[in-house]
């Protein structure tokens, strides 16, 4: 897009622009962090100036802000000039976001690029976002941890969940592609957040009613699959917070990942129905794994045995975690202190 | 103390276990390792070694840096364009924290640049108010560079900010949404960042009042993640239910983020410090941000430094992000427990008595909450651009430096070197020192009913908002340099990220207290 200078054809040169009489930027005399404009951008940005002073709304308004976007799509000032001047001139708004799926190929990061996709929506406003989900999922693909991606496929979902035009089957298949996200990689704590919107956040979420015996199952299933994994087990402490659950009852579940000798450790009762670790645990797993230490810690402090946690807290600080000693001592502190 | 610290050098350098289960997220984490871990073994650590070579903080290099982008920028800075109050930000504030001094006819530029990009009607833009709206970020960091390098009198931009306030406020009233939420611009986004922009600049120019904060705290609160960081925004459901205070059925729209959390902490002790009622600000978990937050730091073998998101990759940009956001925390623990050990008294009674045995809280030592040495040995190894070249500071070996890079990371080198705490003495002390009598005209409120509802109501916010703004001072014994005094930086201010000496006397300029 970006054009040589010497080919460049000012807009003073153009009929379409010759009764505006562009300003130009006022920086004030000897101006700090000036940038080098190329011809192209200043003379875009003098015209832009000019008739956003007049207030104008016209095709050729709309046709410099996407020349200015193009080569500056964080200008939020001209994305919000051109967004009024659309919603003015009742432009196709259909027709602007396929614009935008061009630009957000491009623009992955740009703030102003998911927002002005947003208002879109809002105001096209389908009676089924069906066709920008399946959107959403695929500029997820290449770039499965996009920030700004995830944050608009929760806004997707909630505003048009409020429309109450999401649809019951819609929710399951949304579930089914997280959970296909997961399959592909367990790591990915952006797929994580987004099960817990769709499995706990949400209005209408199931797991407050019968589905938290099913979740706890999958997120331990979860940590089996790959014991280190910090999202599932971040997950599984989530939801026994969130639920109000003790920690006590799923240790069962977790104790050899804190390689207790085996002498020390209660038999699994045989109505233990949760999902206990694979036989043998998966290759490069060493052990203790550092956070099944911070579970049984916590385990021990609801059990009222304050002492013992305070030991494995000081095993965590001295032995297993020791980038975050100082932290693991303050919980024992905490724990033998009260 | 050491011990409690240990440095890369004296930690096994083992790579995040595979569990025989190869991902993406493996793959990548696995090459940033290799990134680091060789780059360890290859330079000279910051502690001399046998053959008395060392890895410092190249000062000089980085104040080049800074100084080869201030007066003249490339056409390729066009993408920050409508972010220039935040080139002036991280360059003033990275200098200062390098101490380096402007001359006067710089700073004086620094001023004049920036009243350029103050609207009419309030607020800053991203460059001259000729041609950008008004925006919440770039108010931040135009008020915070004028702090940095302007004064009170004819020209130091101080006096014109005076005449700008009740147009800021009336700016930021009109960013606000009536979920507590705050549009970045006209027609622009609405997430955390804004609101901690907003309520720093609205805190050091005393124009806070209840109906800029109504439902500011819910806001944040519902920001807070399962994993106890915060995302970037909220939705707010709306709900059958007549409680007004519970309009909303509030859910985060993403998972924890660094940066997010830091504008979410820091906006939250900003409110904790506002006698507004009793039951404000809605209650977060700072115990879980606290865990978060220390477990974003990076293993051995990634150098220590900090991730901005779990099962992410290390970037020198979350050493402030994150690593400055963890004294936050510990205060925010700290007024949990006050007011947990004082039962149902309310904030602004106890705030009255000024009572003796709050101080015996300074006292308790804490151990460091996060690794302080590892993340002085990660800015020093990886976050460096390589000797000898451009200078700056970078997100990880293989990146370019840059203005963001090297100010965030040498406010986190900074929170690392010097412990900071917020101490009840010293705002109590500062609590009997404020003369209410002295100050700049209240605002007007945009509805009748939503200024404070007495003159003395409002005095004692002012007092709170003031005394607490200036109760962070550094536990000089705890300081901490790797690779000796040469390395040593100045000490920036939590929640703000100014320098201490900066902060005080800008606000006590908008305040009308005596130094």
């Amino acid at each position: 897009m970006s054009v040589a200078t010497s080919s460049y054809i000012p807009l003073a040169e153009r009929n379409l622009w010759n009764d505006v009489k562009p300003i130009a930027q006022d920086d004030g005399p000897n101006p700090v962090v000036p940038i080098m404009y190329s011809e192209e951008y200043r003379d875009a940005m003098d015209y832009f100036r000019a008739i956003a002073a007049a207030e104008e709304r016209s095709e050729r308004a709309l046709e410099l802000t996407e020349t200015i976007i193009r080569m500056n799509p964080a200008h939020y000032t001209v994305w919000q000039y051109r967004m009024t001047t659309l919603l003015e001139l009742k432009k196709d708004l259909e027709e602007e976001l396929q614009l935008m799926n061009e630009f957000a190929i491009q623009n992955l990061k740009s703030y102003q690029v998911w927002h002005h996709r947003l208002l879109l929506l809002t105001h096209i406003s389908p009676q089924d976002p069906s066709f920008e989900i399946e959107y959403i999922h695929q500029s997820l693909l290449p770039d499965p941890k996009n920030y700004h991606t995830w944050a608009y496929l929760h806004w997707l979902y909630s505003h048009f969940y409020t429309l109450g035009r999401i649809s019951e089957k819609q929710w399951q298949d949304e579930l089914r592609w997280c959970e296909e996200m997961l399959r592909v990689d367990g790591r990915n704590n952006s797929a994580w957040g987004w099960r817990w919107y769709l499995r706990v956040a949400r209005p209408g979420a199931e797991t407050a009613k019968d589905g938290l015996k099913d979740e706890l199952n999958y997120v331990l299933k979860s940590i089996h699959l790959i014991p280190h994994n910090v999202s599932a087990w971040n997950y599984l402490r989530g939801l026994l917070r969130h639920f109000k659950l003790p920690l006590t009852p799923l240790l069962f579940a977790i104790l050899p990942y804190t390689a207790r000798p085996s002498s020390t450790l209660p038999e699994i009762p045989q109505d233990f129905d949760f999902a206990t670790p694979s036989v043998p645990l998966p290759n490069d797993t060493p052990l203790p794994v550092p956070l099944a230490l911070e579970y049984l810690a916590d385990a021990l402090i609801e059990q009222g045995s304050n002492a013992e946690a305070g030991e494995v807290f000081s095993e965590l600080s001295t032995q297993y975690d020791k980038m975050r000693a100082g932290y693991w001592e303050y919980r024992r502190r905490e724990c033998v202190e009260e | 103390m050491s011990s409690l610290n240990p440095s890369i050098y004296n930690l096994p350098s083992s790579p995040l276990p595979t569990n025989s289960h190869p991902t993406s997220t493996l793959d990548e984490q696995q090459e940033t390792e290799s990134l680091i871990s060789t780059l360890f073994a290859l330079l000279p650590p910051p502690t001399s070694d046998a053959d008395g070579q060392t890895t410092s903080l190249r000062k000089q290099e980085h104040v080049q840096f800074l100084a080869s982008t201030f007066f003249k920028l490339p056409g390729k800075f066009v993408s920050l364009d409508a972010s220039r109050p935040w080139l002036v930000f991280w360059t003033v504030h990275s200098l200062d924290l390098l101490g380096v001094a402007l001359d006067q006819g710089t700073k004086d530029r620094v001023v004049s640049t920036l009243l350029k990009f103050l609207s009419p009607s309030g607020g800053f833009a991203g460059g001259p108010s000729n041609s950008q709206l008004p925006h919440l970020l770039p108010t931040y960091a135009s008020v915070c560079s004028l702090a940095i390098s302007g004064h009170s009198g004819p020209g130091g931009g101080w006096e014109d900010l005076k005449d700008a306030r009740q147009g800021i406020y009336d700016f930021f009233m009109d960013c606000k949404k009536a979920d507590g939420g705050f549009v970045v611009c006209k027609g622009g986004e609405v997430d955390v960042r804004g609101t901690y922009c907003l309520l720093v600049v609205a805190t050091l120019l005393d124009i806070l009042t209840p109906e800029l904060l109504h439902n500011v705290d819910k806001f944040i609160s519902a920001c807070q993640t399962y994993e106890g960081g915060f995302a970037c925004s909220q939705f707010a459901f709306s709900s059958p239910a007549s409680d007004e205070d519970n309009l909303f059925v509030r859910a985060s729209m993403a998972e924890a983020h660094g940066g997010y959390t830091s504008c979410s902490l820091n906006s939250y002790f900003l409110l904790s410090s506002i006698p507004l009622s009793t039951s404000f600000p809605a209650k977060i978990d700072a115990e879980a941000a606290l865990r978060w937050s220390v477990l974003q730091q990076g293993e051995a073998i990634e150098g220590g430094g900090f991730r901005g998101r779990t099962n992410k990759l290390v970037d020198g940009c979350y050493s402030w992000w994150v690593g400055g956001g963890i004294p936050v925390c510990e205060e925010l623990i700290k007024r949990d427990k006050k007011v947990g050990s004082q039962g149902k008294k309310s904030k602004i009674e106890a705030v009255d008595e000024g009572d003796k045995e709050e101080d015996w809280v300074d006292e308790i030592p804490t151990p460091p909450l996060f690794n302080r040495v590892a993340l002085q040995e990660f800015t020093l190894i990886a976050a460096q651009q390589d000797a000898g070249g451009s200078g700056g500071l970078r997100d990880k070996p293989g990146k370019r430096p840059d203005q963001y890079h090297t100010c965030n990371n040498l406010s986190g080198l900074s929170i690392a070197q010097h412990s900071m705490k917020h101490s009840s003495s010293v705002v109590s002390a500062n609590r009997v020192k404020f003369d209410s009598s002295k100050g700049l005209p209240p605002i007007i409120p945009r509805s009748a009913d939503g200024g404070w509802t007495s003159e003395e109501e409002r005095q004692n916010a002012r007092r709170e908002v003031w005394a607490n703004s200036l109760g962070w001072v550094e536990d000089e014994s705890q300081e901490c340099v790797v690779g000796g005094k040469g390395n040593r930086i100045n000490t920036t201010t939590p929640v703000f990220n100014i320098l201490g000496l900066r902060l005080k006397p800008f606000i006590n300029y908008f305040y009308g207290q005596q130094e």
